[in-house]
């Protein structure tokens, strides 16, 4: 289905493109707003993505690999989107959030110290987590998407996952070593 | 003996808790205002073609002045046609949840399972549900919850005195439910007033709303110092040794409720200020600047309504050991 609309659209079906669009448009905005994390700017870029959609469509050769070449239009959005709000300087600011009864039994101390991980990343490193953890694309799928070598891909993912896991394992022996503490 | 999920399965966790694959209309609306304006970009299957047919040059030359062309006949060709911010209440109602962040300690308790519940909790849950929305609560400190830099949040309940918010920043509900602080003496006092201990010492819990009424400044205008005689201590607790001792003639409190003073044997409740009014709190502008007057009318409507059908009632006396301090 997916790959007559965009036989369609690549034909100049305006409609086609409009179904396309509503389809695919969710899951781009998902991946936009966990790599940018804010809202306003996720909705400029996948507006951005599927303007620039809609124009290159032409060229597309295959209308098969839509799904990565998507992806790549976004992430490329996304940086511009980034560039754009470091310009504008309105970064906004990581809640720092000292909880005072942290709980480690539940996702809630894992979101805090994630979001705060996440931010330490770099733009094209946040897109390689997302794409990889969020999307489940492989480390080929995702240098297809960035149009980075694979080599660069799978450094990229794994850096990024090295930062996450730092920050978890920081965590977590903090909160053994408070329990610990409270234990003796 | 539970296993700690590996990072891998943490990471993909808290991505998919974190995604939202409800795109706003508005979105696809202006997109599409734009695309139907805008012709496909076909130079480079022109390109291909010319190759094929040697005529190049004449012929990717004819589609860059197109393309060019359109683009400068198409002014928001490389900008986005910016989004109206409008109210926050949009966004929070086209994603389907609102961030409630609740502090962790007094008014709430730490449960059987490790986490934090109480009456704010319970507010924050019941808030989502009359906005229509799921409530997606998070643990921070009241201090920080208030510095005012940060507001990955769409409201706080930060269980302080609403005349303490800094107005600038911050939009203050109508009050949602009112704490008591009570005047205590120990059960063997003669004092039958406020009168009887102004000579004081009177023990109160340092930075608590109790010592700003003993001090004078409780609420949002001045008034005349109730005692110049103060013993301020870390806790109610350190409060009532010092009333046990004789150290203190009385004290304020600043956490135990009508219930835990009730089922004491060796205080005496004398008096107090009126309960201190808390409420709700919401950034004046969201993080990506958007209003949120539309977002303040909805808490207000949702308080209102939830003190009319009694459900604030309902919270209030299964958290407060059945007091209802949803009435002033």
């Amino acid at each position: 289905m997916q790959t007559e609309l965009v036989e369609a659209a690549r034909h100049g079906d305006h409609d086609a493109f409009e179904a396309l669009a509503v389809s695919v448009s969710p899951r781009l905005y998902a991946v936009a707003r966990l790599i940018l994390r804010d809202t306003y700017l996720a909705e400029d870029a996948v507006q951005e993505t599927l303007v620039h959609i809609w124009r290159a469509l032409p060229s597309l050769r295959d209308a098969a690999r839509f799904d990565g070449w998507s992806y790549r239009l976004l992430v490329n959005a996304c940086a511009d989107a980034g560039r754009q709000r470091r310009r504008i300087a309105t970064e906004l600011r990581v809640v720092t959030t000292p909880t005072t009864m942290p709980d480690p039994s539940s996702e809630l101390a894992d979101r805090e110290q994630l979001e705060r991980g996440f931010r330490l990343l770099k733009p094209e490193q946040r897109a390689a987590v997302v794409l990889h953890y969020y999307l489940g694309l492989s480390t080929r799928e995702i240098a297809d998407a960035l149009g980075v070598p694979v080599g660069t891909a799978k450094s990229r993912l794994h850096y990024a996952t090295e930062t996450l896991r730092g920050v978890l394992d920081a965590d977590d022996r903090g909160t053994q070593a408070s329990a610990g503490g409270h234990a003796g | 003996m539970t296993t700690r999920p590996s990072t891998d399965e943490r990471i993909a966790r808290w991505l998919d808790a974190e995604a939202i694959e409800v795109i706003p209309d508005r979105v696809l609306e202006r997109t599409f205002e734009r695309t139907r304006s805008l012709r496909q970009d076909r130079s480079r299957l022109i390109a291909l073609r010319s190759r094929r047919g040697g005529r190049a040059l004449l012929l990717l030359a004819a589609a860059v002045a197109a393309s060019l062309g359109i683009s400068i006949a198409s002014g928001a060709l490389r900008q986005p046609t910016p989004t109206p911010r409008g109210d926050v209440l949009d966004q929070i109602v086209d994603f389907g949840r609102i961030r409630i962040v609740v502090r962790p300690d007094q008014p709430q308790f730490t449960a059987g399972n490790g986490a934090p519940t109480g009456f704010d909790t319970d507010v924050a849950t019941a808030l989502g549900s009359r906005i229509g929305v799921r409530a997606e609560i998070t643990f921070i400190d009241a201090a920080t919850m208030l510095e005012g830099s940060s507001t990955r949040w769409d409201v706080a309940l930060p269980s302080v005195p609403s005349w303490t918010v800094t107005s600038e920043q911050f939009s203050v509900s109508k009050p949602y439910y009112f704490w008591p602080h009570r005047l205590v003496v120990a059960a063997g006092s003669s004092a039958t007033s406020l009168a009887d201990v102004v000579a004081g010492p009177i023990c109160v819990v340092s930075g608590d709303a109790g010592e700003q009424w003993l001090r004078g400044a409780y609420g949002s205008t001045p008034a005349t110092p109730v005692t110049t005689s103060i013993l301020t201590a870390a806790s109610d607790e350190d409060c009532l040794a010092r009333l046990s001792s004789g150290a203190a003639v009385a004290m304020v409190t600043a956490q135990l409720s009508d219930a835990d003073l009730q089922i004491r044997s060796d205080t005496r409740v004398i008096g107090g200020p009126a309960p201190e009014p808390r409420a709700a709190v919401v950034p004046v502008l969201s993080a990506d600047g958007r209003t949120t007057t539309g977002l303040l009318s909805a808490i207000n409507g949702a308080i209102s309504a939830m003190r009319a059908d009694g459900t604030l009632t309902g919270l209030s006396q299964n958290r407060f050991g059945g007091t209802d301090l949803s009435q002033p």
